[in-house]
């Protein structure tokens, strides 16, 4: 903590060792604590939410307008209209009345309609370049272009066996989801199974990451423990 | 064969009291191990190394001390980087969480503190702070960056050229060579709103547990680069520093600990497994 007092230190020790003291059993510190950092977190958010978001992006352009509008319909007076999207924003808030439940359903149905929309945009740029990209040459070059057809660079055999395992794992895994008939005959009983064992695999890489990640959130903690706290190291 | 079985029943605080230990070690006692730089990180390193002169980087960084272990480290080591290079770059935060903006300045105070004393804020970087708005967003700040932003987070206008001389020769994304976004998971938003309508390089910092889904960019070139967890971070300090004396980032203060710490995890993992079977064979 660089800058911090002896007092900001010594209280964000206890409160790191109150959280960590749930690794013992469930206790009223680590509640208390709990519940203060969540209390903290909406308090803060609030505040930033409307002092960098909605203050400089809807009200100021908001009241410019009217003010505006106020002056005999100056120019800027257009702005007066982002008091729509305001209205239309408050009437989320119509969840909680039974009786006026559908004036809710209106915007739910406007961001479910734009939603539906620009998922549509993103998964096709996201997943165009990906699909492309899995159309790999099996005998390649030490660039990853084809054999024939290729650029000048040498045939590359670490390349080749790269791509075959790349495009082999794609085809066992599609085989082990395609579910539209009982895997019965042999080989694409095998592949699938092949599929399996590679998926678990990937699933062994996903679990490693996260130790890996947990362990680096422990570890700065400790850091702080050792050094800053106790000046140990 | 009977305390053999037991192994797979260890209490989990004697886990836990092992880890603590296991990483505590090399806190005290001053021990070195070697980093290898993987090609993600290189792609980074050397991307960033052909920047032209014209052009600015811009660093979504939105994490908190929920990330701080690998995050702090991979904006650490960028930061360096762009500094060392005279690179300007321009500080946001997107979403996720609005204490972004100050970890960031966090980093920054500390590297011009020790390292970059010359270095000056509106000139060589600007923080522009917290915003919402995901994709639209995104599009906001490529079409137009003041549609998004009237202010830094400082509350100079983007307008002042007196303390934000940086901002007045940039506007759109034309002038962003590279968007680099730190944080816990960043967001894909940016590979298909920006790297796929614009063309934008871009890079990610990430959490280990969320790389696993971010590899398939790197392959497929949607992304230029990416740092993972603590390991991209100390692998990007010894770029930047050939000599292990010269580093000091958060990523190899924290690299040799979470070995140690893995160890005690397989160890473990060994064990239980010993246990199982001992147990299974038991059973007959």
């Amino acid at each position: 903590m660089e800058g911090a007092t002896t007092w900001q230190i010594w209280l964000a020790a206890i409160v790191t060792l109150g959280i960590y003291s749930y690794l013992i059993n469930d206790n009223k510190l680590y509640r208390l604590l709990l519940n203060v950092m969540i209390g903290l977190g909406v308090g803060y958010n609030f505040i930033i939410m409307w002092k960098q978001v909605l203050q400089p992006l809807w009200w100021e352009p908001m009241t410019r307008g009217f003010a505006a509008v106020f002056n005999g319909f100056a120019p800027g007076s257009a702005q007066a209209l982002w008091v729509l999207v305001g209205l239309l924003g408050t009437l989320w808030y119509f969840q909680f009345s039974r009786k006026y439940l559908w004036l809710s359903r209106i915007v739910i149905g406007m961001t479910l309609g734009a939603g539906a929309g620009v998922v549509f945009k993103q998964q096709l740029l996201m997943n165009m370049p990906q699909i492309a990209d899995s159309f790999r040459p099996l005998i390649a070059r030490a660039d990853g272009t084809p054999l024939v057809g290729g650029s000048a660079a040498p045939l590359s055999l670490w390349m080749s066996l790269n791509n075959i395992i790349f495009v082999g794992t794609i085809v066992c895994v599609m085989v082990y989801f395609f579910f539209s008939f009982e895997h019965k005959w042999a080989p694409v009983r095998h592949t699938a199974r092949l599929g399996r064992w590679l998926l678990m695999v990937s699933f062994g890489a996903f679990f490693g990451n996260t130790v890996m990640t947990r362990m680096a959130v422990f570890l700065e903690r400790l850091q702080f423990l050792l050094r800053d706290w106790l000046r140990i190291g | 064969m009977e305390w053999l079985a037991r192994l797979q029943s260890i209490d989990r605080r004697w886990i836990y009291a092992a880890i603590w230990v296991a990483c505590a070690l090399p806190f005290v006692v001053n021990i070195k191990l070697p980093v290898y730089v993987s090609p993600e990180t290189r792609r980074l390193y050397e991307f960033i190394e052909k920047c032209p002169p014209d052009k600015v980087v811009l660093v979504d960084s939105v994490w908190d001390a929920g990330s701080q272990g690998e995050n702090w480290g991979q904006v650490e080591v960028v930061f360096e980087h762009l500094f060392r290079r005279r690179i300007p770059f321009i500080v946001i935060s997107l979403e996720v969480t609005p204490l972004g903006p100050q970890f960031a300045d966090k980093v920054i105070e500390k590297l011009v503190r020790e390292k970059f004393p010359d270095r000056k804020y509106g000139v060589d970087w600007v923080n522009l702070g917290y915003t919402k708005g995901g994709w639209q967003a995104m599009q906001q700040i490529a079409k137009d960056i003041r549609q998004q932003y009237k202010k830094d987070s400082r509350g100079y206008s983007l307008d002042d050229a007196e303390r934000l001389p940086l901002m007045q020769r940039v506007r759109n994304i034309e002038d962003i060579y590279l968007i680099y976004s730190v944080t816990y998971s960043p967001l894909e938003d940016w590979i298909a709103f920006i790297h796929g309508v614009y063309g934008t390089p871009i890079a990610f910092g990430c959490a280990g547990i969320q790389s696993t889904t971010y590899y398939r960019y790197l392959l497929s070139g949607q992304l230029v680069g990416m740092l993972v967890g603590v390991r991209g971070a100390a692998e990007y300090d010894a770029l930047l520093h050939p000599d292990l004396r010269d580093r000091n980032s958060l990523g190899t203060k924290l690299i040799v600990p979470q070995a140690f710490g893995h160890l005690v995890i397989i160890v473990a993992v060994i064990l239980g497994n010993i246990g199982y079977f001992a147990a299974r064979r038991r059973r007959g």
